[in-house]
């Protein structure tokens, strides 16, 4: 996936509020975070894509808003086994607005969506983010997030991305993992 | 809400019950509800839909994360290709192919072509590069059909006299040698290993590319095109370019016929320098064409059969181009010197070539990449010479089975079921059927894109892993059969060697090293990463250093016994694989002193803090070493380094001197020198690198100097110290801004390095 945008700072203005979403939030929301989003991809995600991750997770979805209620910052994950093995957090999406950048909103969101992966009990968190995007690549490094792959040409605009992934549990490497298909990426083929 | 979207959604809004779409609520026609006894559903829809929550998903569980991206909105213009614009959609639709065009024109068109073909070969589909041609799109049919008959479909303004003979003929005939090739690119593409979309696309969206047009044929229409041409009366210069792009066409429809059809043409380098010199008339002239921006338009994308969003397209000038195309002939030719290795054919050589290949920077494009692999892969063997079972057997036999009775080919003659010899080559048949195919995966994954040769090595160390325990349980049973591997030494009880284990271990530290390796070339480790990832490759290049000291033991205690014995081909066999076994304990020994180094001066500058460290406030250093080693966790050999063993074996302690370990990296550096001054002095006989002596000279160059310039590091470092009074590491404390006032690191980015797998630190001065 997509779309990490994001810089550092210190915890963002006190009239900013983080809102964790709820299925009730749906109709004053997804519009917005939609359009957030789809601001930084060359191609926008289709609505399912949106409801494949707000519905299944949408408790660890964490928006950002301003006093008038309107949504600066927005993060979408998921939690699911990864391929039978570790209970793997997926961070799908990041985005803050241009102008709200540089206030550490995305690390405040990011920090909210992986600790109520902890509170879930995650062995790891993954994500991929585009080689170019220093500031995102940054952010969970500060984190803690090592790079574990280069993905060749990963996005559609033929872009590399990294894989940057956060063990939480010890052991999680030594989990057993089924060896052929990855749902949260292209099928990774091994020869 | 995207307005377009908006539409679309399914309670999406609360105060507004979408009225179902036209289509829906109309009658039902009689006849198809008859036949096929379709009913209307709408009500029990519009009610079912009223049970879901808002925003509730219904789906199955094989509705995956791939399934929602790949979903598709019908009218987003965005996402839909098929919406029509009517501004953009008339260029396509009111486009007359036979319109006629100057010959600067069609010069611009033809270079407009080589641009798009070579975006295409850089990994974009034909939709965004040359299917957005408007002439390609009219010429193309959907359906195989005589070569003939495929001509520009609007002929409202066709000449009957023929008076356009520049777009009828020379342009037609151009565009159907692209085609061709372009299916011939395909084809040996497809042919090997690839990743589709990563490295390549190979949708042609139901046009056809002519794969059933004879090849002569095509051959003939671009004959016909350049008689054609000669015939026109066209100025001399425009005349000459376009003929020159003619016989470029022609001259790429040879070159890139694909090598299953024939026998390698090892004369291919011939051909493709011939294109080069093409290419380089082609770029003289390029200057000649003139632009037709109406004649391309990425609206074709409404009419291709795809399933994709529609997408830019991919604009490469001429000038981005030409360099693109030369490199392109080079690679090529490069890539036919196979013939060169073959003169004296090593398993060792033919990996070595493989390896140089993929290496050239920029990475050869995946079509150069296929030919490599066809040439390694194609009728199973290697060049269509040295069968691939040959391959292994050679390979065992350089290594670890030099002079071996073992492989004594005449085993294989004896029928005898009880007969040692007979028992032993069903061992070695039974051995070489298993490992055949992960050896030759090392020979695949060294030609994927460099992203994926890691990843997919990563994922081989555990299968390698097996294949050295298989190795071991048929060494034993061969024990039990012959005693060609039982020595006796300086008075100890019976030596038992485990060549084939011996072997299989060699082959898999290498993919370890060479994992770490490319993590460094990748980028995939952050620099304060550096001290503790070459202290793992120091680990296993030791290892690897120690195990070929092993094989060499007995590798010597079996030339002391041929020697006796007086059978001087084997006892010849042996020795040749001494000589080589010393260069790859020279390589691994470099390796290992050249990661000392590193580690050393790298756990220097961590210890004075001049390596940036991010804080890792949700990580523990224990979980990250997990996280790093999670490749090798599953191999029972080597040993792999736990957090606190790696730990100890780099991370200085707060009383180590600073002049210690300046020394104990410059021992590092003097001990690489050594070898690698070994290795710029070995034969390529020795080291089995016939027909790759550039690469290798390279190779051991760009070691020396990045062993050069760590030794500066070092002493820019050491001088640092000295300066700011800073004995021990414990002496750092309160020093470290003075350090840095002192002195700048600055880690190469892998482009910038000596080797791209060694970055060295630049330390420099800062100027007062």
């Amino acid at each position: 996936m997509n779309s990490h945008s994001a810089v550092t700072a210190p915890p963002g203005p006190d009239d900013l509020q983080y809102i964790q979403y709820g299925p009730e939030k749906e109709a004053k929301y997804l519009g917005a975070i939609r359009d957030l989003i789809a601001k930084d991809l060359s191609e926008p995600y289709s609505i399912y894509v949106y409801r494949y991750f707000l519905y299944q997770w949408g408790d660890l979805c964490y928006m950002t808003a301003n006093a008038a209620g309107e949504l600066i910052g927005v993060v979408v994950c998921k939690l699911e086994t990864h391929r039978g093995g570790p209970l793997r957090g997926y961070i799908a999406m990041l985005a803050v607005q241009k102008e709200h950048r540089g206030k550490g909103i995305a690390t405040k969101l990011v920090c909210m969506a992986i600790d109520a992966m902890i509170a879930k009990d995650a062995d790891e968190i993954a994500l991929e983010t585009e080689i170019d995007n220093i500031a995102s690549i940054k952010l969970y490094e500060r984190l803690g997030f090592l790079r574990t792959k280069r993905l060749h040409r990963y996005y559609l605009n033929g872009n590399t991305a990294f894989r940057l992934v956060l063990y939480l549990k010890e052991g999680t490497a030594l989990k057993p993992t089924a060896p052929l298909y990855a749902d949260d990426q292209m099928a990774a083929q091994y020869m | 809400m995207h307005p377009d979207i908006s539409r679309l959604d399914i309670g999406d809004d609360n105060n507004r019950t979408p009225a179902p779409p036209a289509a829906v609520t109309a009658e039902p026609n009689p006849l198809y509800a008859r036949r096929t006894g379709a009913r209307d559903i709408t009500k029990e829809f519009l009610g079912a839909s009223k049970e879901l929550r808002e925003g509730q998903l219904v789906k199955d569980d094989f509705f995956t994360l791939f399934e929602s991206v790949g979903a598709l909105e019908i009218m987003d213009p965005k996402m839909d290709s098929g919406v029509t614009i009517p501004d953009k959609d008339r260029q396509i639709d009111d486009f007359d192919p036979l319109m006629p065009l100057l010959p600067e024109e069609v010069i611009g068109i033809m270079d407009q072509m080589l641009c798009y073909e070579m975006a295409w070969h850089q990994g974009y589909p034909l939709s965004q590069t040359l299917f957005t041609s408007l002439h390609m799109d009219r010429l193309l049919p959907t359906d195989s059909k005589p070569l003939k008959d495929i001509d520009f479909a609007n002929k409202r303004n066709a000449d009957v006299d023929g008076s356009n003979l520049l777009v009828t003929d020379v342009l037609r005939s151009y565009l159907l040698g692209t085609a061709k090739c372009c299916y011939y690119v395909m084809a040996e593409i497809t042919s090997e290993h690839y990743y589709e979309e990563e490295d390549f696309v190979t949708q042609h969206f139901n046009k056809y590319l002519l794969y059933n047009a004879d090849e002569a044929e095509v051959e003939d229409t671009l004959a016909d095109g350049i008689a054609t041409l000669s015939q026109l009366h066209l100025e001399q210069d425009l005349k000459s370019a376009l003929d020159t792009r003619l016989r470029l066409r022609q001259q790429l429809l040879l070159a890139c016929k694909p090598l299953r059809e024939t026998n390698i043409d090892l004369d291919a380098a011939d051909t493709w320098k011939t294109v080069a010199s093409t290419i380089a008339s082609i770029d003289a002239t390029a200057g000649l064409g003139k632009e037709v921006p109406s004649a391309f338009s990425e609206r074709v994308q409404r009419h291709l059969a795809s399933n994709t969003p529609p997408r830019p397209m991919i604009k490469l000038s001429w000038k981005e181009t030409f360099p693109k195309w030369v490199r392109l002939c080079e690679d090529m030719t490069e890539a036919h010197r196979i013939s060169a290795v073959m003169a004296q054919p090593s398993p060792f050589s033919i990996m070595r070539f493989a390896f140089d290949f993929d290496a050239r920077k920029p990475q050869p494009a995946t079509y150069s990449r296929a030919v490599m692999q066809g040439l390694l892969f194609k009728q199973s063997a290697v060049a269509m010479e040295m069968p691939h079972m040959e391959l292994l057997l050679t390979d065992l036999r350089e290594l670890t089975l030099a002079g071996d009775v073992l492989i004594d080919l005449t085993n294989w003659e004896i029928e005898l079921p009880r007969d040692p010899r007979h028992q032993m080559a069903r061992k070695m048949d039974e051995f070489m059927t298993k490992v055949l195919e992960e050896y030759l995966n090392i020979y695949r994954m060294i030609s994927q894109n460099r992203c994926r040769m890691r990843r997919t090595m990563a994922q081989s160390v555990q299968v390698l892993d097996s294949m050295q325990a298989e190795a071991e349980l048929i060494d034993s049973d061969i024990h039990s059969i012959s005693k060609s591997a039982q020595f006796k030494f300086a008075g100890s009880g019976p030596l038992q060697f485990y060549p084939l284990a011996a072997w299989a271990y060699f082959h898999k530290l290498r993919v370890m090293e060479w994992v770490v390796q490319l993590g460094f070339e990748l980028e995939v480790y952050l620099p304060d990463e550096f001290a503790g990832m070459y202290c793992f490759l120091a680990h296993l290049a030791t290892t690897r250093t120690k195990h070929l000291q092993h094989i060499d033991f007995f590798l010597n205690l079996r030339q002391q016994k041929l020697a006796k014995t007086g059978q001087q081909a084997r006892l010849a066999e042996c020795m040749a694989s001494r000589a080589f076994v010393r260069t790859l304990i020279s390589q691994a020994t470099a390796t290992l002193g050249l990661a000392n180094a590193l580690r050393t001066i790298y756990a220097l500058l961590n210890a004075l803090q001049l390596i940036p460290t991010p804080p890792r406030s949700y990580s523990t250093p224990a979980l990250r070493h997990e996280l790093r080693m999670k490749p090798f966790l599953p191999v029972g050999t080597p040993h792999i380094l736990s957090y606190e063993e790696l730990n100890a074996a780099h991370v200085p302690a707060p009383s180590d001197a600073m002049d210690f370990l300046c020394a104990d990296a410059e021992d590092g550096i003097r001990s690489a020198k050594r070898e690698l001054q070994a290795l710029k002095a070995a034969t390529p006989e020795d080291g089995k690198f016939v027909g790759c002596e550039d690469g290798w000279k390279r190779e051991v160059q760009s070691l020396l100097l990045s062993a050069i310039a760590t030794g500066l590091a070092v002493v820019a470092v050491r001088k640092a110290c000295k300066e700011t009074g800073i004995e021990t590491v414990a002496d750092v404390e309160g020093r470290e801004e003075e350090v840095k006032r002192r002195i700048t690191v600055v880690v190469p980015e892998p482009d910038q390095r000596y080797h791209a797998w060694w970055p060295v630190p630049k330390v420099t001065e800062r100027k007062t």
